[in-house]
């Protein structure tokens, strides 16, 4: 069993192999564990989808959603170990999506991420209420991601695509 | 102009192939570097345009800059120390900007030649729609990074569109930039005759490959060990 301080050994390095393709992945399915779900609730779609391939790249399994109601609702029909979440979203805010969802107890499982490229004192307040959340402001960098998804789940297999 | 636009075939790395080439240039490299850049103009006429150049004039420069890429040898002398393709370009065009204004006295090049088929329109609606950067090259890399986007979704669409399923792709294009909201895929099950959970198998087999298109389309404007860093770049590009 992997020690949970030690997280450099836990999951591979960020795999920038480009020959890695879904057949591939596919077939490493077979011999691994699921990949870890994570939803990222983005409101502009060209970072979405850039953040999408980045993780996919790790080996995670990314689900986007562009407005608050649509997470809300992917919180409600699947199980997501992790959550990106915009801050600044065009019909509401993370805080609300997050704090909403939790009411329901849709996050039971779910490790929280927020961002926000206005990282004012008062965000990062309002982000430590929500228990065992981390507050990032953007821009992030993806290597720093990487490694606090890493302390977040120290013993999660991905797929080394 | 001899230059061919062919996209059916590409090295895997023009870049690094370019960079490998030394003085002995690979024509097919460097013919692919046309088409890169011929595909990636837009960035450049929107940093033309951010840094104060008016509409008109913008397309002279960008016109007159890829009639002199396309014919005079730009890739002399290119080795590694150039960078990306994507800095490499916009070096190239500073450069290109700054002679024009130089012979500003002068007939421009743009002005009696031969016009490459550009669409100015979209490139200023591009331009407009934009979040404003502080500086022209912030507006370049953020342009660079939507252009690079449209690019892998025009190519998916031509690619399904060969392989005869075309419908399919035109149903589905909803799906790749939304997750679910406003996109039903029991009303795309409907419109394409097929079962939900096929239309939705379909869209996921679509994503997967517009991945694929996407990192290999990176792949063709930097080293592959460079991937992960010009995706944080593009990331970076929508951040102030």
């Amino acid at each position: 069993m992997n020690s949970k301080n030690n997280t450099q050994t836990c999951l591979p390095p960020p795999s920038t192999d480009l020959a890695c393709n879904s057949a591939d992945a596919k077939e490493s399915k077979a011999a691994i564990p699921p990949m870890l779900q994570v939803l990222l609730l983005e409101d502009n779609v060209e970072l979405a989808e850039l953040l999408r391939l980045m993780f996919e790249m790790w080996g995670f399994q990314p689900t986007v959603a562009h407005l608050g109601r649509d997470a809300s609702r992917l919180l409600e029909e699947q199980e997501f170990r992790l959550a990106l979440v915009d801050i600044d979203l065009p019909d509401t805010t993370g805080f609300e999506v997050v704090a909403g969802a939790l009411a329901q107890g849709w996050l039971q499982n779910t490790k929280i991420i927020f961002f926000s490229g206005e990282p004012s004192d008062d965000r990062v307040a309002m982000a430590r209420q929500f228990p065992g959340s981390l507050f990032v402001p953007k821009p992030f960098e993806m290597q720093n991601l990487l490694g606090l998804i890493q302390k977040l789940f120290p013993n999660e297999p991905t797929c080394e695509c | 102009m001899t230059t061919s636009f062919s996209r059916d075939y590409f090295p895997t790395t023009h870049w690094s192939v370019i960079n490998n080439a030394g003085n002995s240039q690979s024509l097919l490299a460097e013919s692919a570097l046309n088409e890169l850049c011929f595909r990636y103009w837009e960035p450049l006429y929107v940093f033309a345009r951010h840094g104060g150049t008016a509409h008109a004039n913008a397309e002279d420069l960008v016109q007159s800059f890829f009639l002199d890429f396309l014919e005079e040898n730009y890739l002399q002398g290119l080795d590694s120390k150039n960078g990306r393709f994507r800095a490499f370009l916009l070096e190239c065009f500073k450069n290109h900007s700054r002679n024009e204004w130089k012979r500003a006295g002068r007939q421009k090049r743009g002005g009696g030649a031969d016009h490459l088929p550009l669409d100015w329109a979209t490139a200023d609606e591009k331009f407009q729609s934009l979040m404003a950067a502080e500086t022209p090259e912030k507006m370049y890399d953020r342009a660079w990074a939507v252009t690079l986007l449209e690019q892998v979704l025009e190519l998916l669409g031509e690619e399904m569109q060969a392989k005869g399923k075309g419908e399919l792709f035109e149903e589905l294009k909803p799906s790749l930039m939304v997750d679910r909201a406003d996109f039903s895929y029991g009303d795309a099950a409907n419109r394409l005759k097929l079962s939900e959970e096929a239309t939705r198998q379909a869209a996921k087999r679509l994503r997967e490959y517009y991945q694929k298109l996407l990192r290999q389309e990176i792949l063709k404007t930097c080293d592959p060990a460079e991937v992960e860093q010009e995706i944080q770049f593009l990331l970076n590009a929508f951040s102030d």
